[in-house]
């Protein structure tokens, strides 16, 4: 559905020195500097995926949904998306596309969003009666129906958001990218349009591209993540396979009720993390039954999976380094 | 079409929010135009002339309210639109949808500017009238008014394109205003400079939209003068198109969408 082969660009930035000098300097001659962007990116998606690209600041993501979206042009490389070739930017191309662009918006500022709707309903050549039923679907379901007449500029950011993506989906594109699409959104409104992507996804085979700073939102919506840094896919895989590659093998949290080790632990190595709460480490070469054990004095013990933030948090360090 | 259209409604829409900047607006062309009338009025009586090239005093008064008026439907929005979008990255979210930027831009032009083009177009259709000119006459200069409507738009759509290179469009707008007032004959009629200058100046788009146009309005001219400039008009139009879209070609893979 997409792919993109050996894709690289390249933008221009200039470097100004400090101060009054500086900016005389930088007024006669300008030191102009290139900086890598994306570096042989490889990258297939399929239909109804739902891929989320993760990255540092600066790392490419942006760069990536603009190459895909036909926004700019690669340098080297090509992208295959839906047959098209983005950057022609062909009316049957971005008609076949939905984005959302967390801080850029395409709702008209003075206007109520049906007014933006209409004009959408015009531009993507939606029929009266497919228009009706879908914006009655894309308001009740992210619960904004009521605000619907209401002067964008009115409406709070969260309200705003929604807007954007009932814009981004209201001629049923056969993908999605959205770029930062929960920035600023409480956790109400955020598991709403959680929810309603999911939804969009199961019902309609949408083909959804999702990059976030939010671990919340890749951990909740994709099935396939791909981590950029300094312009390179360093990883690219499902959250399962992740966890799995990063968790501490045979490791177990244990949770007790009395501030002491429920079973006999001369075998054993143990960590005690705080206060009733304790990290079992266990022999790769015994049979790891437990001896001796206290089941009353046990509150739970669970196998340790790190969380998602922690295991990015890491491979982001660990590139740096 | 239809998708155009639309374009052009919401605009108007939005247009009709700002009660307070329209009144703004025309109530500092109405003072321009008096300004310039009366220093006009001050040059007829302080020199004791009835005409000046081939000008009466009502005749120039005549000329100087229309090309004045027309000033305000041909203006330069245009051209920082595009520059702000580009400047602000709000250019992506057009190029994202199956619309061509062009007619788009023009759209949303013909709707901000659809209450000033009516008023203008039944000043002029009454000021023909009322000089007694045929139909034949009537039907040229509507035909002219539009081409030049055309001429105009393309060439602010060119100069817009300058955006994908430089920052800041606004130090454009005096530079564009100056020419405007001076090679348009917004200040006085162009005719009354030399005739080798006028020769050049009068094909020239702005001279086109200012000068020719109130002279075509005011019936001072014939039947083939209109036909003449509306010639040179829809040369104007095909260089014009072509330049942009060489240009709009350049500028769209210069840029990068960024900005907030």
């Amino acid at each position: 559905m997409i792919e993109c082969k050996n894709v690289s660009y390249k933008y221009e930035t200039f470097e100004k020195k400090a101060g009054l000098k500086g900016s005389i300097l930088d007024f006669g001659k300008r030191e102009k500097k290139e900086v890598t962007a994306l570096d042989d990116i490889n990258l297939s998606i399929v239909e109804g995926d739902i891929i989320g690209i993760l990255g540092p600041n600066g790392a490419g993501k942006t760069t990536l949904i603009k190459l895909l979206t036909g926004i700019i042009k690669p340098q080297q490389g090509t992208i295959d998306s839906l047959g098209c070739n983005p950057f022609s930017k062909t009316p049957n191309y971005l008609s076949q596309i939905g984005v959302v662009l967390g801080q850029k918006t395409q709702l008209i500022w003075d206007l109520p969003a049906f007014e933006t709707l209409k004009m959408l309903q015009a531009i993507y050549n939606v029929s009266n009666a497919s228009f009706s039923v879908r914006l009655k679907y894309l308001t009740e379901k992210l619960q904004i129906a009521d605000k619907l007449f209401i002067p964008v500029r009115k409406l709070s950011l969260g309200e705003r958001i929604k807007f954007e993506l009932v814009c981004s989906v209201i001629h049923s594109p056969k993908v999605l990218f959205l770029d930062e699409p929960t920035i600023g959104v409480d956790i109400v409104s955020q598991y709403a349009i959680y929810d309603f992507l999911h939804e969009l996804n199961s019902k309609e085979k949408t083909t959804i591209i999702l990059t976030s700073h939010y671990m919340n939102d890749i951990e909740k919506m994709a099935n396939r993540i791909a981590v950029i840094i300094k312009g390179k896919i360093v990883k690219e895989s499902t959250i399962d396979e992740i966890r799995k590659e990063y968790s501490t093998q045979n490791c177990y949290i244990i949770e007790t009720k009395e501030n002491k080790i429920p079973f006999d632990a001369k075998a054993y190595r143990i960590e005690r993390i705080e206060s009733c709460k304790y990290k079992l480490y266990l022999n790769e070469d015994s049979e790891n039954i437990l001896n001796n054990v206290n089941i009353s004095n046990i509150v739970s013990i669970r196998e340790e999976v790190p969380k998602l933030e922690e295991i990015i948090f890491k491979m982001f360090t660990q590139e740096n380094q | 079409m239809n998708k155009y259209l639309r374009i052009l409604y919401s605009q108007i829409s939005s247009q009709l929010i700002y009660k307070f900047d329209t009144c703004v607006k025309l109530a500092l062309k109405v003072m321009q135009i008096l300004t310039t009338v009366f220093i006009w009025k001050a040059i007829y009586i302080s020199n004791e002339y009835n005409y000046i090239g081939e000008y009466s005093y009502n005749n120039m008064i005549m000329y100087i309210i229309l090309a004045n008026v027309a000033s305000v439907i041909f203006s330069f929005e245009p051209c920082f639109r595009l520059g702000t979008l580009i400047h602000s990255g709000k250019l992506t979210t057009l190029l994202l949808r199956p619309i061509h930027l062009l007619y788009e831009s023009f759209a949303r032009y013909m709707g901000s500017k659809i209450l000033e083009v009516t008023v203008y177009l039944i000043l002029a259709f009454f000021m023909i009238n009322a000089q007694g000119a045929d139909i034949l006459y009537v039907f040229f200069a509507l035909i002219f008014l539009l081409l030049a409507f055309l001429m105009f738009f393309m060439c602010v759509s060119v100069i817009s394109t300058i955006g994908f290179w430089i920052i800041q469009m606004w130090p454009l707008r005096s530079i564009l205003t100056a020419i405007y007032l001076l090679m348009g004959g917004l200040y006085f009629p162009l005719d009354l400079l030399p005739k080798p200058y006028y020769m050049v100046l009068s094909v020239t788009p702005f001279a086109i939209v200012g000068h020719v146009l109130t002279k075509v309005l005011t019936c001072q001219v014939e039947n083939t003068f209109i036909l003449y400039y509306c010639l040179i008009t829809l040369i104007w139009i095909v260089f014009l198109y072509y330049i942009y879209n060489i240009l709009l070609s350049k500028g769209l893979k210069k840029y990068e969408g960024m900005g907030n």
